[in-house]
C-alpha cells in the first residue's frame, strides 16, 4: 500500500482530502445535533421575544458556518473568492442565486450575520438541518404558493433578507438551469431590491447526486460574484401586469445569475423586451 | 346561459386568457399542449387565469382540480364538466 502511495503521491492527497471532506461532513452533523439538543433550547429559554430569538439562532448559524468553510479550506475541499461583498451587507434585499453545489448555500449564509432563507420541505423534515431552519424562522416552499409569497414579502418589508436559490434544488449537471418564478413574484410583491448572485464551482463538487467520496482530484474552485441591484418596480412600468413582468424580472434574474439567457422564439414577451438592469 | 359553452368555445376562451395574460404564442395552445413544461404556466399563473376563467365561462376550476390538470383539453373537459352540473 505505501508502495503504490509513494508512486503516485497525488493519491495521498486526494484520499486526504476526501476523508476532510467526509470529516467537515461528519463535524457538520455533530454541530447540528449539539444545536438541535443544548443551543437551540438553551436561546430559546434565555430570549423571550421570539423575533430576538430568531435573530441568534441566525447569527449562531453563520458563525458556525464560517467556521465549517475555514475547515473546508483547510482540508484543501476548495479555495474561494468572493467579488462585490458590500452587495450582501445592505438590509431588506431579496439575495438570488443560482446552486450548483452543497458548499454555495453554506458560503452565502456563512456571508451573512443575519439571513432568512426560503427552504425545500426535505430541510425541514431532515433530523440535522431541520430544528436549526426551524428556529432560525426560515420559510418552507412547502406550503400554499400564495402564502409562500405573502410569508416572505413581509419578512422583506420589515427589513430581512431572503435568501432563495429559485432552482428549488441543486442544478442537475449538464442540463439547462431553471428557476421557478416565485423568486420574481416575491420581489415584485414585496418592492423589495433584488441582489442577483452568480456562483461557479469548477471543477464541480459536491453537486447533485454526487458524493463526498466523489469529489474530483482537482481542488475546487468557487468564485462567487455579487451583481449589480435589480429594482423589480422597473418591469411594471406602463402599467406591464404582473404574471408578465414576473416572466421579464425571472429572465433577468436568470441572466444576472448564470448568464444563460433564454431564446426570443422561447419567450413570448420578447415583443416587449424587458428594461435593462441598473450595471 | 353559459350551460351552452361547447368544448370548441371553451377552448376558444382559455386561448385568449392565455394568450392575453402571459403572452403565449396562440400558436402554441393546442390541446395536447402541456400546462407545466409546454406553456410555462406556475401555480401563481393558474390563478390568475382561474379568474379570468371564471369571467369568460362563468365557471372556473378549484385550485385541487387544477393541481391534477395537465394538457390544454383537460382545462377543457374540466371546466365543461364544471359547466354541466
Amino acid at each position: 500500500m505505501s508502495a503504490v502511495l509513494a508512486r503516485r503521491p497525488g493519491l495521498l492527497r486526494h484520499a486526504l482530502r476526501v476523508s476532510g471532506t467526509g470529516l467537515c461532513f461528519l463535524a457538520s452533523g455533530i454541530w447540528l445535533t449539539g444545536f438541535a439538543l443544548l443551543a437551540f433550547p438553551l436561546i430559546s429559554l434565555l430570549t423571550r421575544d421570539a423575533e430576538q430569538r430568531r435573530l441568534r439562532v441566525q447569527r449562531l448559524l453563520h458563525h458556525s458556518l464560517r467556521t465549517l468553510m475555514h475547515l473546508m479550506h483547510a482540508v484543501g475541499l476548495l479555495s474561494s473568492e468572493v467579488r462585490g461583498r458590500e452587495g450582501l451587507a445592505k438590509p431588506g434585499r431579496l439575495i438570488v442565486a443560482n446552486h450548483p453545489t452543497f458548499i454555495d448555500a453554506i458560503y452565502l449564509l456563512a456571508q451573512m450575520p443575519e439571513v432568512l432563507c426560503i427552504a425545500k420541505g426535505a430541510i425541514f423534515s431532515n433530523p440535522f438541518t431541520g430544528p436549526a431552519a426551524r428556529a432560525a424562522g426560515y420559510i418552507s416552499n412547502a406550503q400554499d404558493p400564495g402564502a409562500l409569497i405573502e410569508q416572505a414579502a413581509i419578512a422583506l418589508r420589515s427589513g430581512h433578507c431572503l435568501l432563495i436559490f429559485p432552482e428549488g434544488s441543486r442544478t442537475r449537471p449538464g442540463k439547462p438551469v431553471h428557476f421557478a418564478r416565485g423568486a420574481a413574484q416575491i420581489a415584485l410583491t414585496a418592492h423589495c431590491p433584488v441582489v442577483p448572485v452568480k456562483i461557479h464551482c469548477d471543477p464541480p463538487a459536491l453537486t447533485k447526486g454526487q458524493w463526498f467520496w466523489q469529489i474530483p482530484r482537482q481542488v475546487s474552485h468557487l468564485c462567487v460574484t455579487v451583481q449589480p441591484e435589480i429594482q423589480p418596480d422597473d418591469f411594471l412600468r406602463n402599467g406591464r401586469a404582473l404574471p408578465l413582468a414576473a416572466r421579464d424580472l425571472n429572465r433577468a434574474l436568470l441572466a444576472a445569475c448564470t448568464g444563460q439567457i433564454i431564446p426570443a422564439e422561447d419567450y413570448a414577451g420578447a415583443l416587449h423586451p424587458a428594461p435593462i438592469a441598473h450595471t | 346561459m353559459t350551460t351552452t359553452l361547447t368544448p370548441d368555445q371553451i377552448f376558444a376562451h382559455l386561448k385568449a386568457a392565455l394568450v392575453e395574460l402571459f403572452e403565449i404564442d396562440a400558436v402554441k395552445v393546442r390541446p395536447a399542449a402541456l400546462l407545466r413544461e409546454d406553456l410555462d404556466l406556475d401555480s401563481i399563473d393558474a390563478v390568475d387565469l382561474m379568474i379570468k376563467l371564471k369571467v369568460l365561462t362563468g365557471k372556473s376550476l378549484s385550485p385541487e382540480t387544477f393541481k391534477q390538470v395537465k394538457t390544454v383539453q383537460d382545462v377543457v373537459s374540466a371546466l365543461h364538466a364544471a359547466l354541466q352540473k
